[in-house]
């Protein structure tokens, strides 16, 4: 008995196979019917037992001593059993912790191919502002040049002005010589003139207390001549007339007024030049101007705020200095 | 300029003087000097610790429409203004900063170094800012020397006008207005070590004023009508912007050496340009032979005003300098440490010796 039992269970262990759920999975099957190891061993002890017991080869004693020893043989086959479904189970968890795993792996995968995609887009968006920057830059190069080509322009308008400026003030020079040479010649004039209406005064004396034939001819002649001659000189004096006292009146007159032209240049120029002839007069008072202003308060904040101060050094050593100076120190 | 930014916008109180002795209380000499410039205003006047105290305003305003919630938001930011003919009138820094934020032009009591012809409502209001700053006299009749520009040798001018307008409005206030010479009071700030011996410069915001002094005494004066508003005006000419645009250009802290940027170019162009100008006219009155002293030794030159502390002001001096044949033996060349006050201060040296 206890052999049938045996190549019964090494029947079933040598025609039945084992096969993982994945392989299962792969064959379509979701599901298969278990039963227990336990119900196996009961439905083979019972057919077993009742085989037994109905071919009358053994005695009651020796049936129970056999199914004991089955018993135990089954519950070892048993223990097997348990252990590789254990290890299917545990084979299948790591199956699906791997399945799970790649999942994840997958996603990741997903994710970065969807940050590569960003960042792909973020480089072209850079490499655009790159291409932006590089056209401003050469419109910048481009301004930048024309900058320096305009401030070329202006130095080369201020050279000019420069230029116009020494000329201006060798014409000024050219000026001061020509009015220093217009006043010695004025002053010569004058004094000329001067002792020329003299002269002639006195000739003209001397005509009114004498005859006709009694004039110094000669005097007059040589008086007339120099101040034909004066006239010359200043070229602005009217051409001389006849040796009478309109003319000398006239000559005297010219001369004046040429005097009076001169002086009033010079003058002009002189004041131009920060040198003037004038006499200066008391400087005006002006406060009558604000005479008008004096009853009006304007409206303001000006006595709240106060107003930026600073300090330094003091001017003791100034004081000092200025006082040895003039003689108190 | 930046380098007088260091105080708030409307200042603080001093406590110690740089280079006084702490704690030690002198005595105070009556007497305060004024720099009426074209840009800038400037009192000095000494104090008890025997340093001095310069207080300094822009020389400038801003009108704006006056509605109660302008005025109500000026009275609480504390930003000075007055209210004329039915204006509201921003003066002073805050007027100027208004307007590079709005984007226009402030206006200007004074142009090319003397009262402005075309700002007749400016007086009223240039009269306060002076009051503010010079304060009321310690005693009747105190002594207050302002300064005033030479004439001009390249346009004309009405400096009589001009001087005795603040004379007046100065004996107004109860002082004993006095003029001297921009470019003399220079002289007295910075040329002491010399004995006053020297030529004194002070590049204003409308002028370049010169002085060639011997022994404190002025042997010539003269000045040229152009100055830091006049690199404004070709800078925002060329640049295409508003001139207070190219002053606060201008003032940010450009070295004219090494132009960083084409605005920088063009303020470096002009400023080169209007130094080279003064130059080649002190020069030529030098070597026009009228009123000149002959000086045996070398002669130092000193450099004030706004318009000499942008960055490298002194080292393009130099350059510009060392380029003309100049007729007279110099020394140092040199930029006063306090460029912006030295004119105050210089009128406040002869406000105390009583010059």
């Amino acid at each position: 008995m206890a052999n049938n039992v045996r190549d019964l269970k090494e029947a079933l262990t040598a025609r039945s196979q084992t096969a993982t759920l994945e392989e299962l999975q792969s064959r379509g099957r979701r599901s298969v019917r278990v039963i227990r190891a336990d119900d196996v061993a009961q439905m083979i002890e019972a057919s077993v037992s009742q085989a037994i017991a109905r071919s009358g080869m053994m005695s009651p004693q020796e049936v129970e001593e056999l199914e004991a020893k089955s018993r135990e043989q089954f519950q070892l086959l048993l223990e097997r059993r348990q252990a590789e479904i254990a290890e299917l189970r545990q084979a299948a968890d790591e199956l699906r912790g791997a399945q799970e795993a790649l999942g994840a792996a997958e996603a990741e995968r997903d994710q970065a191919v969807g940050g590569l995609e960003k960042v792909r887009g973020h480089v072209d968006e850079l490499l655009g502002r790159i291409d932006d920057l590089e056209t401003q830059r050469d419109e910048a190069v481009q301004r930048l040049r024309k900058s320096e080509v305009e401030r070329e322009e202006l130095a080369s308008a201020l050279q000019g002005l420069d230029g116009q400026r020494s000329q201006a003030r060798h014409e000024a020079t050219m000026a001061q010589a020509e009015v220093a040479k217009m006043r010695a010649e004025r002053d010569e004039a004058v004094a000329h003139a001067h002792v020329l209406e003299q002269q002639l005064a006195k000739a003209q004396r001397e005509s009114s207390t004498t005859v006709a034939g009694g004039v110094n001819a000669d005097m007059v002649y040589r008086l007339m001549s120099e101040i034909a001659e004066l006239r010359a000189r200043t070229a602005a004096a009217p051409a001389p007339q006849q040796n009478d006292k309109a003319t000398a009146d006239a000559l005297a007159g010219a001369l004046q007024q040429l005097t009076s032209t001169f002086t009033a240049k010079l003058d002009s120029l002189g004041r131009k030049m920060g040198v003037s002839s004038a006499v200066e007069a008391d400087a005006p008072s002006l406060t009558g101007l604000f005479k008008h202003q004096d009853g009006v308060k304007l409206e303001s904040n000006m006595d709240n705020v106060s107003v930026k101060a600073k300090t330094g050094t003091g001017i003791a050593a100034n004081l000092e200095r200025l006082k040895k100076l003039k003689g108190g120190g | 300029m930046s380098d007088n930014n260091d105080n708030d916008r409307f200042g603080h109180t001093p406590t110690t003087p740089h280079g006084a002795h702490e704690g030690v209380s002198t005595e105070v000499a009556l007497g305060k000097g004024l720099d009426i410039g074209t840009a800038n205003l400037a009192a000095a006047v000494q104090n008890s610790e025997g340093g001095i105290t310069v207080t300094v305003e822009r020389n400038a305003f801003l009108d704006i429409n006056a509605d109660v919630y302008s005025k109500n938001m000026l009275t609480k930011l504390k930003v000075p203004y007055v209210v004329h003919n039915s204006k509201l009138v921003v003066v002073g820094e805050a007027a100027f900063e208004l307007a590079n934020v709005f984007g226009k032009d402030t206006r200007r009591p004074m142009a090319d170094g003397l009262i402005s012809p075309n700002e007749s409502d400016a007086l009223p209001i240039m009269k306060m800012i002076i009051s503010k700053i010079l304060g009321e006299p310690r005693a009747a009749g105190e002594p207050c020397y302002f300064c005033v520009p030479a004439e001009s040798i390249d346009v004309d001018n009405n400096v009589v006008y001009h001087q005795g307008l603040f004379e007046g409005i100065i004996g107004k206030m109860g002082y004993t207005a006095r003029a001297i010479n921009e470019a003399h009071a220079v002289v007295f700030s910075e040329l002491a070590e010399n004995d006053f011996t020297g030529i004194g410069l002070s590049f204003g915001g409308g002028m370049a004023n010169a002085c060639i002094a011997y022994k404190s005494i002025p042997c010539v004066s003269f000045s040229v009508a152009r100055g830091g508003d006049w690199i404004d005006k070709n800078v925002a000419q060329v640049l295409g912007v508003k001139r207070s645009k190219a002053t606060f250009i201008k003032e940010r802290g450009v070295d004219i050496r090494d132009p960083k940027n084409r605005e920088e170019e063009a303020v470096a162009i002009y400023y080169r340009n209007l130094i080279s100008y003064v130059l080649q006219n002190i020069k030529a009155r030098f070597e026009s032979g009228q009123n000149m002293p002959n000086f045996a030794e070398p002669v130092d030159i000193a450099c004030a005003g706004g318009t000499s502390m942008v960055g490298g002001f002194i080292e393009v001096f130099r350059d510009e300098f060392s380029k003309i044949d100049f007729p007279l033996p110099v020394g140092r060349i040199f930029r006063s440490e306090d460029a912006l006050t030295a004119v105050a201060r210089g009128c406040l040296v002869a406000a105390a010796i009583g010059e």
